[in-house]
Order: structure tokens, then sequence, then C-alpha cells
């Protein structure tokens, strides 16, 4: 067997080389031991890496498709609208490590199984509710300094803007990723993101970088912006 | 003015001062502590909506000013709340709730697991998800009992061929099997008990004649065997119809009178539970099971939709197809108007169900001939989100792409004239078609090779349809058939 290759790209996420010529990257795992969605586990000098699966993962395929800079890193506090199942929640913690990273999610099924991984790290903050309305989770969450988007609704870039006058610091993060195909489906996808850029820009931030996260995704774009305020 | 607002671990309250917006600890006026134990509890009944809390704390804090601001209730972000948030830990940390930061962490993860907890309690006592749930098994074993049936079919057909054409309902067939099994036991006067005397006649003389293979006892044993489960699983089905039944007489009686159980538990399972369903308008209710030939209808202008699942409703069924679309609106318009009755606790079925039947009868005065041709039915297999049907309704076409120009590429270009279905399997016919069409190209290629050669080869469905001539033989359906039959044969 060889050798397997481990090098950090961002802080806490790690470019993995299993010798095979595939691009991968992995964090390091919270819960050694422990899968949260049946990925691949690999050992580096006695840590305990997870694979990211980037066809599972809007925020791992955008990292793959080469995102210029990481906000999500070791120490920042992170709200997550749209766990899901837990999939990248579960990366998120990782890379946080230390610190809170609170997990929005509307569904109460799917919340099922999400639950079970948040057992395992302390990090992850589960909040069953509706991130249209951020006032509802209000007494739960403090500021944070990203917050990672990932809902699929028609209004969502509104949906973040909201979120981010209640619990984003200035000068943080926002990540959100589009899917223009839940927004209107007659429409063409460019003048969507182009759409949904603006209400963006509108709302209040800069937008510093846009990742197309094909071929993973289909019609999906990934926006990073910069919270100025309003 | 007061502004109060809340942590997870309490209450905290302070007044306006002309500070800038910049607050410390001490400018805490009032705090309440919430117990460890019942922090779950109270972030539940805020969410709930019950906010005797609120009250509570006043009285505790003696407020009687009416200048209060409550961030939780008014959805405005207030300073308190904003202070709060801004210094979660360290408040936390002040009035000793907290150690460090990985006891801040443990005791978060567990307050919010806990308030979820709580939350997923509710959303799942309810019983409309019961409906749902119920629905979807109904659905599976439906397709699980065809299966087997089919297979019965063809296994017992070895043995007895002549009673697969002679009774075509499944469950009958099912139940004769697992009843009588050998041939000589299909006598005259055994079948007479449960069918008419005419059948058991020609089923008995059939068993007599039968041109099917001997197989041993042992061979036959495992045949009904089989037929015996099937059986059991149909009662099964039986059952889990009355529960239906019964259930949506309880929650839905309204929805029920009007649509029947089973509409209306697919209603309810379709739009994901009764708090949804009442959120629609009644025009979504009328095409709710037609999506797909909804959507085709928003992206590639085929024929709107006029009838979702409710099509399987009678007064739809029961009346003549030019009404069919203003049957089921007027239908969607008063089931719409019930549902709601259902979930506010109303009882007003038999006042709705009439007012729906002399809707029905009023349309049924006014168009008594079809007031248009009829025009085929487009056909939705062929959708597949890729491309609508092409309708033959002689309008004109005015040859312009459609927003989306991978499908519209195809589907919107004029006629080449040329005879459909005659090309063999798997030859692409997009070449010569591109040379006949005269319309600019943006030259990108296509971005799905795959499925687009595939709708390009198809027959067009219409032609089948309309009984138009279609040019050469009929090549590829010949081979499918042959395919389909022997695979089932095996």
């Amino acid at each position: 067997m060889e050798k397997i290759k481990v090098k950090e790209i961002f802080s806490n996420v790690y470019g993995v080389d299993l010798g095979d010529g595939l691009k991968r990257i992995a964090t390091k795992s919270l819960a050694p031991g422990k899968r949260v969605y049946g990925e691949k586990l690999i050992y580096s000098e006695n840590k305990e890496y997870r694979i990211w699966n980037p066809n599972k993962s809007k925020l791992g395929a955008a990292i793959i498709n080469g995102l210029k800079k990481m906000p999500i890193k070791k120490g920042t506090k992170v709200l997550y609208l749209g766990a899901s199942a837990g999939t990248t929640p579960s990366h998120v913690s990782d890379i946080s490590e230390d610190t809170i990273v609170y997990a929005v999610e509307f569904a109460p099924r799917i919340m099922r199984e999400f639950i079970d991984s948040c057992n395992e790290r302390i990090n992850l903050i589960p909040i069953l509710g509706d991130a249209n309305r951020p006032f509802e989770y209000s007494n739960i969450v403090g500021k944070v300094d990203v917050i990672f988007e990932d809902v699929a609704q028609p209004n969502q870039a509104e949906i973040l803007v909201k979120n981010a006058k209640w619990f984003l610091n200035k000068d943080g993060y926002a990540m959100i990723s589009i899917k223009a195909r839940s927004i209107d489906v007659t429409k063409n996808p460019k003048e969507i993101f182009l759409e949904q850029k603006k209400i963006l820009i509108e709302g209040g931030f800069d937008i510093v970088d846009e990742i197309n996260i094909e071929p993973f995704e289909k019609d999906h774009i990934m926006f990073v912006g910069i919270w100025k305020g309003n | 003015m007061l502004f109060i607002a809340f942590a997870p671990f309490g209450a905290f309250a302070f007044e306006e001062t002309s500070k800038n917006g910049e607050y410390s600890i001490e400018d805490i006026k009032y705090y309440k502590i919430f117990d460890n134990v019942e922090i779950p509890k109270i972030m539940y009944d805020f969410r709930q909506a019950n906010f005797e809390i609120i009250g509570e704390i006043k009285k505790e804090w003696e407020i009687e000013e009416v200048d209060v601001n409550v961030e939780y209730t008014s959805s405005k972000i207030n300073p308190t709340g904003e202070f709060i948030r801004n210094n979660l830990f360290e408040i936390g940390k002040h009035y000793g709730i907290f150690e460090d930061n990985e006891d801040f962490l443990i005791k978060m993860n567990e307050w919010g697991t806990q308030f979820t907890k709580l939350m997923m309690k509710k959303s799942s006592e309810q019983k409309d998800k019961l409906i749902v749930q119920t629905v979807n098994a109904l659905d599976n074993l439906d397709e699980t009992l065809n299966l087997f049936s089919e297979r019965l079919r063809e296994w017992y057909s070895l043995y007895f061929p002549e009673m697969d054409s002679l009774i075509k309902k499944h469950d009958i067939y099912v139940k004769l099997v697992s009843e009588y099994g050998d041939k000589e036991e299909y006598t005259r006067t055994s079948l007479k008990k449960t069918m008419p005397s005419n059948i058991a006649r020609t089923i008995s003389l059939a068993a007599k004649e039968s041109m099917g293979a001997d197989v041993s006892e042992y061979d036959l044993e495992i045949m009904k065997n089989l037929a015996n489960e099937i059986n059991g699983m149909y009662e099964y089905r039986e059952k889990l119809q009355e529960y239906l039944e019964a259930s949506m007489k309880e929650i839905a009686p309204n929805l029920t009178k009007l649509a029947g159980a089973s509409i209306g538990a697919r209603l309810i399972s379709l739009a994901g539970g009764m708090e949804r369903l009442i959120k629609l308008p009644a025009s979504t209710i009328q095409v709710i099971g037609a999506e797909k030939a909804l959507f085709a209808h928003l992206r590639e202008r085929a024929a709107p939709p006029k009838h979702g699942i409710i099509f399987q409703h009678p007064l739809i069924q029961g009346n003549p197809w030019w009404i069919h679309g203003k049957v089921a609106r007027a239908i969607s318009c008063k089931i719409s108007i019930a549902i709601r009755a259902d979930v506010f606790g109303n009882d007003i079925s038999e006042m709705l169900f009439e007012d729906m039947n002399k809707k029905v009868e009023m349309i049924k005065e006014k168009f008594p001939e079809p007031t248009k041709k009829r025009r085929p039915r487009p056909d939705t297999r062929d959708f597949k989100g890729k491309g609508g049907p092409k309708r033959d309704d002689g309008r004109p076409r005015d040859g312009k792409p459609f927003n989306k120009p991978k499908s519209g590429e195809k589907d919107g270009k004029p006629r080449d004239g040329k005879p459909r279905g005659n090309k063999p399997f798997g030859e692409k016919p997009r070449g010569d078609r591109k040379k006949d069409d005269g319309r600019p190209r943006d030259g990108k290629p296509f971005n799905k090779p795959k499925s687009g050669e595939k709708d390009g080869n198809r027959p067009k469905p219409q032609n089948e349809r309309t009984g138009e001539k279609r040019g050469g033989p009929p090549k590829p359906k010949m081979e499918r058939k042959v395919i389909g039959k022997t695979s089932s044969q095996n």
C-alpha cells in the first residue's frame, strides 16, 4: 500500500493524496471512529481524517472547484442554515473544532437523523426552526463569524440577509449555495444568479467570490460575501 | 423604554440610554436566570407562542410601565438582544452559568438537543402523519400485490394455462389458487358457491381439458403457498383501507364527505400534512398529483393540467370530458374550504356537499354539448423533464426557441415533413434534421447529448394516437414487444 499524503490546504481542511491521482479533501475527525454518512476514514500519523465527499456536500464541491479563501476556520463561530441530515455540518464542526456551530433545520423527519450526529460532537447545536423567521431562534443563537446557507428556497437570498441582520458580526462572512432550479424552473440559471447576487448586494453584502459547483451539482452556484451591515 | 431579550439561560433587560449602542454588563437593570432543567421547556413554550413567561417575569420585576419592548415577540432587533448575542458566553460566565468554553458547548448542545426533541415529539404526535404513512403503505402494497399476482399467474399457468385468460381480476385468481390448487378440484358444484354458474362451468370444463403440464404434488404445494401469502396480503390491504377510512373520518370529516377517504388521504399525503394543505390555494389543490404535467406546462408550453389526483373523484369521472376541467375547478374550491373547516374544527360537510353538487349540476346544464373539438391527450410518458409533448392542434407555430435552449432546439423547430418512426434503433436522426432547419444556431453542443438522441429518435406519440399514417414498417416497436414478452416469460 502506498503512503497516504496529507497536506493542509486551509485551516483544518486537508488535501489527501491516496496515490490514484484524484483530488480529495478531508477534515480531522472530532469523533474518531464514527462515520456520519458512510464516508471513508483514513489514518495518518495517528490522526483520523474523514474524506469529504464533494458529491454529497456543496461546500466540499466548492473547495475542490477552487474556493479562493475559506471563511470557516478553526475557531470561527458558524450559523449553518439548512443542516439537512448533517453531512456538511459535521465537516464544518470538524473545522471549527472548539467553537460553536449552530445548525438550523426545518424538517422534523431529517432532524431525527441529524440529532444523532450532534450527540457525538458537542460543538454542533441542533435547532429545529424556520430560517425564514430568525427571531424564533434568537434566544438560542449568538453572534457568529460565518453564516453558511443551503436551504433551496425561492427566497434564499432574502433569508440570508435577514439572518445576517440578526446574527452576523460586522465584516463576517456569508456563504450561500444557490440552486437555480428551486427558485424558478422556467428561467435561465444565469439570470437567476444575477438576480440573487443583486439582492445580496442590496442587502448589504460585498460579494468576494463565486464558484460554480458543476459537475457535482447542476445549476448551482456558491457566493461568498462579506457583511457590511445596513 | 425598557428592552427585554432572552438568552437560552435567562431573561435580561435594560433601559434605553444614549450610549450610541455601547453597553456593558453593568447596564443590565433586571435579570432572571432560568432553572437549568427547565430551559428546554421554556424554549419550547416560546416556540409554541406561549408567552406566559413574559408576564411572570414582568410581575417578578414589578414593571408597570407600558413602554416595554420584548424582542422575541416583536420580531424586531432591540439593543438588549443585540448585546446578549454579542456576549452570550461572557454574560453566562458573569452569572456563573458556564465555567469555560467546553462547559458552554456541552450545555448549549444539551439544551438544543432537548428542545429539538420536544419539538419533534409534538410534530410526530399529529395524526395526519399517520395518514401519510398509511397512504404510502397502501401504495407499496398495491405495487407488491401486482408484482406477486403476475408472478403467480406465470407460475401457475405452467400447470393450468387456461385460467389466466378466464379470470382477469388478480384477487379472485389468487383466491381460487389458494383454495383449490389441484385441477381436479375445480368442479362445477364447488365453484358455483362463489361465482355465477356459467363462469363456474367454463372453468371446470377448462380444467378437465387443460393443456397444462402435470406437476407433482410437492410443486403444486409451493404454488399454493405463494397464493396463500398473496391472499393474506389482500386481506391486510382491506384492513388498511378500513383503518384509513375510519381515521380520515375522525380527523377530516368535511374532506372525507366531499372527496372520499382515498382522495382526501392522498391530498394530505402529497401536500405533506394538513397544516401544509390548508395553506394551499384551491387552484393548487386542483393540480396536486399532476406536477409533471404542470412543470412541463411551465417549462415547455405544454397544455396545462386540468386535474391532478382529484381526477379520481366520481363527479369528474362520471361526467363528459368537456366539463372535466370546469368540474375539477368547482370541486377543488369546495375541497379547499372543507380542509380549512376540518383544521379549524367545524363540521359543515352537508352544506358543502350540497353546494358542490348544485354547482356541478349548473355546469352540466350550461355545457350540454362539447364546445370544442377533443384534442388528443398529451402523452406524459414522453416528458421526463426533457421535452413537452408535441401538440397537433392546428395552431400556427411561431417558431421561436423556448427559454431553455437545450430542449428548445429540438422541439420548437418546424417539422420537416419526413415520416417519423421508421428509423431503426440506435441510429441518430439528428444529423439530417439539422440541415433542414434554417434557424441560426448558437453553436453550443447539447448539454446532455445522451437524452437528446433518445428524444429525437422516438416515434412521435400523437401520430400513433390520432392514427396518422406512419411511414415505413414499425420496426422499433416490434422489437421492443418481443423483448418485453420474453423477459416476462422467463
